[in-house]
């Protein structure tokens, strides 16, 4: 059993959504850790995030899911023991900048995240977890180039058929048009736009919709997806902040709007998976489980 | 809020537990600070014991009072004053001051123990369990051990899973447009639902083995839970957290002795957790230290909460019956009066003293099947679908599966426990009035005495 004085603090990672981020080091073993410390003075007691958290946490077992080693309970405050990941794909992307001009990565690379991070979707969503926070800061990697899902802070297990949640979900650069105009309903599809938008973000280097607000947030989607109405979404105009005055745009070319930013030519099984995950429509946007399945990724699954 | 500030991004959502950014931002210099705030601890240890309110050192009950708890209930059963309702609606929690006729369960409780047998019920501890105790108070909660073999074995079970030819309707694929269903992924989710139900059941009955140490009267559980279900009524939360609270508190009685008096604690902090995990919009913890009229202060729910998730091992993520009851009522045609008979009896059955160590699948089954029986749909009795969407319980073979269906319908028939505000509930239209057609249904089949024709074709 482990004990809080078995591990040694080492630098401040960051912070973490409702907690403190430590490097730590496992003194009997020498493995370094991620010591995720969670207070416990607030005014309504153990934080409903960290609930949510660990219990979720310490059922997912995956390559692509940041494990859960322990939890340690000291006077007041919680500390949840992670695997250590070398950085994250944020601070990985921001490192390759070269003076203000944001670099994409190599799409082999790309092609190995992405392939990575619909892996771990899936795996959440076959264990009715939605993540609800994907995000490059949230998606932890190593030196190995593995990538793996972290920070469940938002996350929730979902009952089928899926209640009605909170649509004050997800960061607002990677949140999905229907969660903007005020659905409810959502379910795993909420997962993949973020997705989306990543693989977006790995391809040219900086986010694809970085809005300020929301409406200014759905303005930037309806100008690069077009504007949805009820022919193209059907449902799309009972939607609680769906606006009828929405300045009507046309779908524009991805492929042209990303090229420009990247120095590989772009592939077009690339450019379909994107539109893939990028459909306004939540109905038609692509699954983890299907996304795994498209061409893009043949290299990889022909091997399994 | 926006702590998150080194991505540029200013726009972070907002998050239930909001307050605890402020306090990360200090946290690396707290360490400085260990000797004063040291000190602070101690002096509000000393307070609290003082003022007799909730440590953890103090929540379970030694075993040698355990006899005394048993004496005390012997007529529980007789109580009526219990009845009386002792909560109010949600909107007079913030308004209405304490209306000290109605008292907490507790107090009431202790009455009648006087009333009836004059012990006193004070608990002191014996000094080895109090060693025991204060040696947790650093301690792993949750300790990851490799799992390996586990998962492998699962690997293998998938496999042999998908060549077995199919005797069953795909009633799955009908709803493939729906993305509420999350079609593409119920079979892995009921997969893992199945498994995991297993792992979060109670260990043992506690109400039913005489012979266990955390034995309780079921009489005792009875008021709880009666008690949780009026609360969770007032506080309008889903079904799903009625049915966790149950079994968060079920779990945690069946390896803990908790004294009478905090009973009442344990079930409301019971829901204080159900409800963080389940809900989108929380009642306030001053709402459920309110509800309990003084039984339960802010400070004792908190220290209760902790101990009790320390005691569970965090382990709240569990397969909720409202799933499997989905799940089958597609089998049949989600007809609706069916499934609304069929979340009275599973509500029942999860109150019920009888059902506490089954399995939420088959708790889901037994609704189900006698609520189908009820509305009088006969056809098919049970057939390949009905068992395949249940989880592979075939009814009509499986003996022990329809002794749990007897023993519901004569529970509903001729209650050994009270489960009043329950039978309040589902008497009212919100509810379609649903009781008296189910009771007088159980009582018709246990008077003609036929049961056993239930499960014939």
């Amino acid at each position: 059993m482990a004990s809080f004085s078995q591990f040694k603090q080492l630098e401040k990672l960051g912070n973490g959504t409702y907690a403190t981020v430590y490097k730590g080091l496992n003194k009997t073993t020498g493995v370094y850790v991620a010591l995720k410390e969670v207070k416990l003075d607030s005014e309504e007691g153990t934080p409903s995030t960290a609930i949510r958290e660990i219990s979720l946490m310490k059922e997912l077992k995956h390559d692509n899911v940041v494990r859960l080693y322990d939890v340690i309970h000291t006077e007041n405050k919680l500390t949840l023991v992670f695997e250590y990941m070398d950085n994250d794909l944020k601070k990985y992307m921001d490192s390759r900048t070269v003076g203000n001009n944001p670099q994409g990565l190599e799409l082999n690379l790309v092609k190995y995240f992405q392939w990575q991070l619909m892996e771990g979707a899936a795996f959440c969503h076959e264990n009715k977890i939605l993540h609800r926070d994907l995000k490059p800061q949230n998606l932890l990697i190593n030196n190995k180039g593995q990538l793996k899902l972290g920070d469940f802070g938002l996350a929730r297990a979902f009952g089928i058929p899926v209640n009605t949640f909170s649509s004050e979900v997800v960061t607002l650069w990677y949140r999905a048009p229907d969660v903007l105009m005020g659905s409810r309903t959502y379910s795993t599809s909420i997962d993949m736009w973020s997705c989306g938008c990543i693989l977006a973000e790995m391809v040219t280097g900086k986010p694809l919709f970085p809005g300020t607000n929301d409406e200014e947030q759905l303005k930037l989607i309806f100008d690069i997806m077009g504007t949805p109405n009820e022919s193209t979404w059907p449902g799309v105009s009972s939607l609680p902040k769906f606006n009828l005055n929405f300045p009507q745009k046309l779908p524009r070319d991805l492929r042209s709007i990303l090229q420009v930013c990247s120095k590989e030519p772009l592939d077009d099984n690339l450019i379909d998976l994107l539109h893939g995950l990028l459909q306004l429509n939540p109905d038609m946007r692509l699954s983890a489980k299907q996304a795994l399945h498209h061409p893009w990724f043949a290299e990889y699954y022909q091997h399994v | 809020m926006g702590s998150n500030n080194n991505s540029g991004n200013t726009n972070i959502v907002k998050r239930t537990g909001g307050e605890n950014m402020e306090n990360t931002v200090t946290a690396a210099n707290t360490s400085t600070n260990t000797s004063t705030s040291d000190l602070k601890e101690k002096s509000r240890i000393s307070m609290l014991k003082r003022s007799n309110t909730f440590n953890p050192d103090n929540f379970v009950t030694p075993q040698s009072q355990q006899n005394v708890s048993s004496n005390v209930n012997t007529n529980a059963n007789s109580n009526t004053n219990l009845s009386t309702p002792m909560v109010r609606s949600r909107r007079a929690l913030t308004e209405v001051p304490v209306n000290q006729q109605k008292q907490p369960l507790e107090k009431q409780h202790h009455q009648l123990v006087h009333q009836q047998t004059g012990i006193n019920t004070k608990i002191r501890r014996e000094p080895s369990e109090v060693a025991s105790l204060t040696s947790t108070k650093k301690r792993s909660i949750y300790k990851d051990e490799e799992e390996q073999e586990a998962a492998e074995e699962s690997k293998s079970v998938k496999k042999v899973k998908s060549s077995s030819p199919r005797k069953w309707r795909d009633l799955d694929s009908d709803e493939k447009t729906d993305i509420c269903m999350v079609t593409e992924y119920t079979d892995e989710i009921f997969d893992h639902l199945y498994k995991r139900e297993l792992e979060t059941l109670p260990t043992h009955n506690y109400l039913e083995d005489l012979d266990s140490p955390y034995h309780l009267r079921p009489s005792m559980r009875a008021i709880l839970v009666d008690w949780l279900v009026e609360v969770h009524e007032k506080f309008q939360c889903y079904p799903e957290t009625l049915f966790l609270t149950i079994n968060i508190m079920d779990r945690f009685l069946a390896k803990n002795k908790v004294t009478l008096s905090k009973l009442q604690l344990l079930a409301v902090t019971s829901l204080f957790i159900a409800a963080k995990f389940e809900e989108v919009t929380l009642p306030k913890l001053s709402d459920y230290a309110y509800i309990t009229d003084g039984a339960a202060s802010k400070h004792d729910i908190k220290s209760a909460e902790m101990f009790m998730l320390t005691s569970l091992s965090f382990d709240i993520a569990w397969p909720n019956p409202m799933n499997f009851l989905r799940r089958i009522s597609k089998a049949d045609s989600y007809d609706f009066q069916t499934r609304s008979i069929g979340k009275f009896l599973l509500e029942y059955t999860m109150c019920c003293h009888k059902f506490i160590n089954i399995k939420p699948s088959v708790m889901s089954a037994m609704s189900m099947f006698v609520a189908r029986k009820i509305s009088q749909r006969n056809n098919p009795i049970w057939d390949e679908t009905f068992k395949h969407y249940s989880g592979d319980i075939d009814v009509l073979n499986d003996q022990s599966f329809q002794i749990l269906c007897k023993e519901l319908i004569n529970e509903i028939a001729s209650p050994q426990t009270r489960l009043d505000s329950l039978i309040l509930k589902f008497k009212k239209p919100k509810y379609g009035a649903i009781y008296y057609k189910v009771y007088d249904w159980c009582k018709n089949q246990t008077e003609n005495d036929s049961l056993d024709s239930l499960f014939s074709v």
